[in-house]
């Protein structure tokens, strides 16, 4: 870890407290309370804006605290193992709209919004229009250049829908059509500062309800007229789309690895409950099947983990492939992370669905976690993003890969992120599927752990095969409208990857001491036994022979080593995932904290 | 045709298009009144004067009641429109059922209660014991009733309550007993309650707790002999279980309207999503699950009169993949419409996430996926023993068939186990070679893995070692054989349905919705995909045309 830029700054956890006390700002009771209202816990806005929320956005270079993007989620993570909705509301918006001006904007933009947000201002993101989705290309709403005397300025058309912090931000940055042409080339990015209108308005007060992230102020924006300056063009007119795929690059890997806390935090909650709860003259603990949910959520969790944290790494030592990387991420990690929770809400049963203190929270979690796959880039988009590039990946990843060690290790020094260096496309070789290829890791993982070593080949076979298919793939099949064959592809590509970064997380990890897979044997058993559930066979065609079933079978002796590392790890008070590191709560049930 | 068919197509007709102002059950108030966790009062009225409680009381005591067909047929069309009306009114029929096998004076007076319209409840669990009824403490002593329920659908707004009592501090069964409590004929002032309970989805539902001090109840207030109300609990959830399936196609019923509108209505990247064939495709698979759950739950309800000995397995398997399966189509719709799956009290958006919140509460509440994975698990030795046994199933299509005329509801028969596990599970190779008959290749394939998985998973049943505490392996085992059960009621519909739609009449259906099932127990078939996008097809014509898309004709207002 970057420790010189973060000695200093205070820890989140500490500022927060502990979720499950009596009293305190931010917990989870007053999560609960803030949300039935619709509206994000103010006490704890204004200690996030207190401890600098808005420098963690701001790269060092332009006098914020954004060094390491792995330091950065690291800072920003107890926000989410509280509350998705106030990370996303208070917050990590105005970051998604923060990096395109990183990105593309020149020195004096930046500099102007480096200040802006280091006053604690906010940028909306005013990308969505409902009717298009995530298909941006079709968007309508327009940016028209007019001259009026003297001024020269943009003026801005059309409606943008379900826009986080539209009316209270300060600012927003506006995806606009600027030419007639069809084509990506066609769309530019519009800073619009409120403070700065030139002409004309818009109305930002109609409020969008939402059953997830009931917190936060979504709205919709209908321009009326609006003028902004000439200046407010972020890059160049037509780059938009551009600077716009760029930017998902690393606002994909990072929502990814900040919601993982929240799952971890699901995780943990579910040891006190469990063991609390009596049933049948036990406990819940007591129940093979219940150890069984809660491993597999633990599982789907480290293997979330270790890719979107091997995709935020990458942004900073792979930037040329995190492109397919980011993507992948943003598909898959947000699907494992919705299929943890439902996992949990199982396993709290009617403690979830009704919402009983001091479980309430998992009720909102779950609804939270489920604008993940679908706010900011959908789960297709990001498929989309993957299949034009899937033959070329294929040559690529035939390409010897050297394994990256800091690619994969949570101590790599990652100095700052080089914007400029991130690109479209694939990367020169395919570093996050190196360990897949890597004789002396997956050699090493087949000794150390002989009951998977069997899924070790899988992988390193279906990542033979995908290439094969992927290499096979024509140019006309590559479109938006793809077969579900080429959109299989796409996503046996996202669990290859996770494939890879598993391994090379676990061969980084294995004897550093705030890894699981130094902790525990058994989470790399369980991590790999979760992702092959995504390994499914070759469809079986008429007149074939039937194949053995390809279904994952959990021994009952890992579920319940699992169990007791996930009761071991939160009774320590330290975090799940793949780093185990100090927390404030909730570690253990209401029942033990009155003793 | 089914009497019971009429009668839902007349409550069809009864409450008419929700987007009709004039309509008895409007989707605008139902979202609002979700929205501000209002109890659905006027709706709950609408369905007491026509008379949806008169299917609660069987025959032989007034009612309509002689199979659960029309139970559940009546409840779907409610929760097609507002699942926490449909679990507000539904429940009466759980909270009375009880009442009927004990017949006399009790059965008659609960007739009387139940036919007036007011509420009756079910009061099994209590705060902090969840599903484990052994160690109810609630109880009586002689005739005064003491303690408390937690959480209990009506508990405060209900007239009267079935509620498992302890009689004896013996943890067994049979020191637990029922008895009616009804709000009419105790002390009020020694009735006390629990605030109603936030909860996920069904917000607007009445989900409270009661507490009685030291209440006395007339005499002859059992519901049944004292000391068999565990015995009679376990036998009345073996109908309840598949009746509350309803509640899931209901909901699923919603889920494909909001993703069939989407799909002829959206363009992306420069067409229509129709055009789209990865979306047509994903569209197709959400139906297939659908019309899964539909078989399923249709061939489940015909099991009650039609196997009544059987219900023990066959009620855990229905409640356990049907709302497993609907869980699955919703967490796929929800990708699939994306930003307007999340949007509440929008026209035509907003329906989807309250019937998304509002369907989880059918696989925790009544029994959740663990205790009836259990339960199956508990049948393993039966099913083994009739895997090795002779039967007579010629008669097993006719008798299943939806539109088959009821048998007669015999709660005498209802046993705790099965003598040999399911009939219809041991049919399956039958019912493949009728299944066979004029299917598309895809179809031909699709039956034939199917075939050879069912059987492998029954053969791991017989080879099942029985364990005094069941592991992963065990519970893994029972879904599988629970996702078999289903794949067995496609393939029965398939073959012999009097009451077919025009979309049942085609093979997609049945090539998809076995593809799907094939694929979950570990094998995909290459066919797959291709039925899924006939079928969206089929499925969207339906809708067009604005029937519901089902497998079966007649149910619904035409």
């Amino acid at each position: 870890m970057s420790q010189a830029s973060t000695a200093q700054i205070a820890d989140l956890e500490t500022l927060f407290g502990d979720p499950l006390a009596p009293a305190g700002e931010l917990t989870y009771e007053a999560i609960l309370a803030a949300d039935a209202e619709r509206r994000l816990v103010e006490a704890a806005e204004t200690i996030l804006s207190r401890w600098g929320f808005g420098a963690e956005l701001v790269p060092e270079r332009l006098g914020g605290r954004w060094r390491s993007t792995e330091d950065l989620v690291r800072r920003l993570l107890p926000i989410f193992r509280r509350d998705l909705a106030l990370g996303l509301g208070h917050g990590i918006t105005t970051f998604m709209a923060a990096v395109n001006v990183w990105l593309g904007g020149d020195e004096r933009t930046q500099r102007d919004l480096a200040a802006r947000l280091l006053r604690g201002n906010r940028v909306a993101v005013c990308f969505h229009e409902l009717a298009h989705g995530n298909d941006l290309l079709q968007n309508e709403c327009t940016a028209t250049l007019v001259h009026d005397g003297a001024v020269r300025g943009w003026r801005i058309d059309g409606t943008k829908e379900v826009i986080n912090n539209i009316d209270r931000a300060e600012s927003a940055l506006v995806f606009a059509r600027t030419s007639d042409d069809p084509g990506p080339g066609a769309f530019s990015l519009l800073l619009w500062h409120k403070d700065a209108s030139l002409s004309g308005g818009a109305d930002t007060g109609r409020r969008v309800l939402t059953a997830g992230v009931r917190g936060c102020q979504i709205g919709v924006v209908t321009f009326d007229r609006l003028v902004v300056p000439e200046d407010a063009l972020i890059g160049s007119k037509g780059g938009g789309a551009s600077i716009a795929l760029r930017a998902f690059q690393i606002t994909r890997a990072v929502v990814s690895a900040l919601a993982t806390g929240t799952v971890d935090a699901a995780t943990r909650l579910a040891v006190p409950y469990m063991r609390g709860r009596a049933l049948y003259g036990e406990t819940v603990w007591d129940l093979p099947h219940a150890r069984l949910l809660l491993t597999r959520a633990w599982a789907a969790l480290l293997v979330s983990d270790a890719l979107a944290r091997t995709a935020v790494r990458a942004l900073h030592l792979r930037p040329d492939e995190s492109y397919m990387l980011s993507a992948a991420t943003k598909y898959l990690v947000p699907k494992l992370l919705n299929d943890a929770m439902h996992d949990l809400s199982v396993l709290f049963g009617s403690s979830f669905y009704a919402v009983t203190p001091p479980y309430g929270i998992v009720e909102k979690w779950l609804r939270d976690l489920t604008i993940l796959p679908i706010g900011h880039a959908g789960s297709t988009s990001c498929l989309l993003s993957v299949i034009p590039y899937l033959p070329t990946w294929a040559r690529r990843a035939r390409k010897p890969a050297q394994h990256e060690p800091a690619l994969f290790s949570t101590t790599a020094d990652l100095g700052e992120l080089p914007f400029s260096a991130l690109g479209l496309g694939v990367g020169r070789v395919d570093s996050v599927t190196a360990p897949l290829r890597d004789e002396t890791i997956t050699s090493a993982l087949r000794s150390a752990h002989p009951a998977v070593a069997g899924l070790v080949d899988r992988w390193a076979g279906e990542l033979a095969t995908l290439r094969d298919a992927a290499a096979a793939l024509g140019p006309a099949s590559l479109r938006p409208d793809a077969t579900p064959e080429v959109f299989d592809l796409a996503r046996r590509l996202t669990a290859v990857m996770a494939a890879g970064a598993l391994l090379g997380t676990w061969y980084e990890g294995r004897s550093h001491a705030t890894s699981p897979f130094s902790r525990t044997p058994v989470a790399i058993e369980a991590a790999l036994l979760r992702l092959s559930e995504l390994l499914g066979p070759a469809p079986h065609a008429p007149g074939a022979p039937l194949p053995a079933p390809s279904r994952v079978r959990w021994p009952q002796d890992v579920a319940d080593a699992a169990a007791a590392h996930i009761a071991s790890t939160t009774g320590a008070g330290l975090s799940l995932g793949v780093e185990e590191v100090a927390v404030t709560g909730p570690s253990r049930s209401p029942e033990e904290r009155k003793s | 045709m089914n009497e019971a068919f009429h009668r839902a197509a007349d409550i069809d007709k009864y409450l008419g298009d929700p987007r009709d102002p004039q309509a008895r059950i409007r989707e605008d108030d139902v979202l609002s009144a979700d929205e501000e966790s209002l109890f659905p009062a006027e709706a709950v009225d609408a369905l007491n004067d026509w008379g949806v409680q008169r299917a609660y009381i069987p025959a032989r005591f007034g009612g309509e009641l002689d199979d659960a067909l029309l139970p559940m047929l009546l409840i779907r069309h409610v929760a097609r429109r507002d699942l926490t009306a449909a679990v507000a009114h539904g429940k009466t029929f759980l909270g009375a059922l009880c009442a009927w096998p004990a017949g006399g004076d009790i059965a008659a007076r609960m007739a009387s209660i139940v036919d007036s319209g007011a509420a009756v409840s079910w009061g099994l669990t209590e705060q902090g014991r969840g599903s484990d009824l052994l160690h109810t403490q609630t109880r009586v002593d002689g005739s005064t009733l003491s303690g408390g329920k937690w959480p209990i659908n009506n508990a405060t707004r209900g007239r009267a309550m079935c509620v498992l009592v302890r009689t004896r501090p013996e943890i067994d069964a049979r020191s637990l007993s029922l008895v009616l409590a009804d709000k009419e004929e105790i002390d009020l002032r020694r009735v006390s309650y629990r605030p109603k309970v936030r909860t996920h989805g069904i917000k607007g539902a009445d989900i409270s707790g009661i507490d009685w001090d030291e209440v006395p109840l007339p005499p002859d207030r059992f519901v049944g002999e004292p000391g068999r109300g565990f015995e009679t609990v376990l036998k009345a959830l073996q109908i309840t279980r598949p009746v509350c399936t309803a509640l899931s196609l209901g909901a699923a019923d919603a889920a494909v309207a909001a993703v069939l509108a989407f799909t002829s209505d959206r363009r992306l990247y420069g067409r229509g999503l129709v055009d789209l064939p990865t979306a047509t495709a994903e569209a197709g698979a959400i139906v297939a699950d659908m019309l899964i759950a539909e078989a399923t739950a249709m061939v489940g309800a015909r099991h009650v009169t039609a196997y009544t000995e059987e219900m023990g397995l066959v009620s855990a398997l229905v409640k356990y993949v049907v709302p497993a399966t609907v869980d699955t189509l919703f967490r796929n719709a929800t990708q699939f419409l994306g930003a307007r799956s999340q949007l509440v009290g929008t026209a035509r958006a907003g329906a989807f996430q309250k019937a998304a919140r509002d369907n989880r509460v059918v696989g925790i509440f009544d029994g959740n996926s663990v205790v009836n994975l259990n339960a199956i698990v508990n049948e393993f030795g039966a099913i083994a023993r009739g895997a090795r046994r002779e039967a007579d199933l010629q008669s097993l299509p006719a008798v299943l068939d939806a539109g088959a005329a009821s048998q007669g509801l015999d709660f005498g028969r209802l046993r705790l186990l099965t003598k040999a596990g399911s009939s219809l599970l041991r049919a399956i190779p039958m019912l493949a070679s009728l299944a066979r008959r004029n299917a598309s290749p895809d179809l031909t394939h699709a039956i034939a893995v199917f075939e050879s998985a069912a059987a492998e998973v029954l053969g791991e049943v017989s080879a099942a070692v029985p364990a005094a505490r069941p592991g992963a392996a065990h519970f893994e085992l029972a879904q599988l054989v629970a996702e078999t059960f289903a794949g067995a009621c496609c393939l029965l519909v398939r073959a012999h349905n009097t009451v077919s739609s025009s979309l049942a009449r085609d093979d997609a259906w049945a090539a998809a919705a076995l593809g799907r099932i094939c694929e979950r127990l570990g094998y995909p078939l290459l066919g797959t995909t291709s039925a899924c996008r006939a079928l969206a097809g089929h499925a969207l014509e339906t809708s067009r045309r604005g029937t519901p898309v089902t497998l079966f004709e007649g149910w619904y207002a035409a």
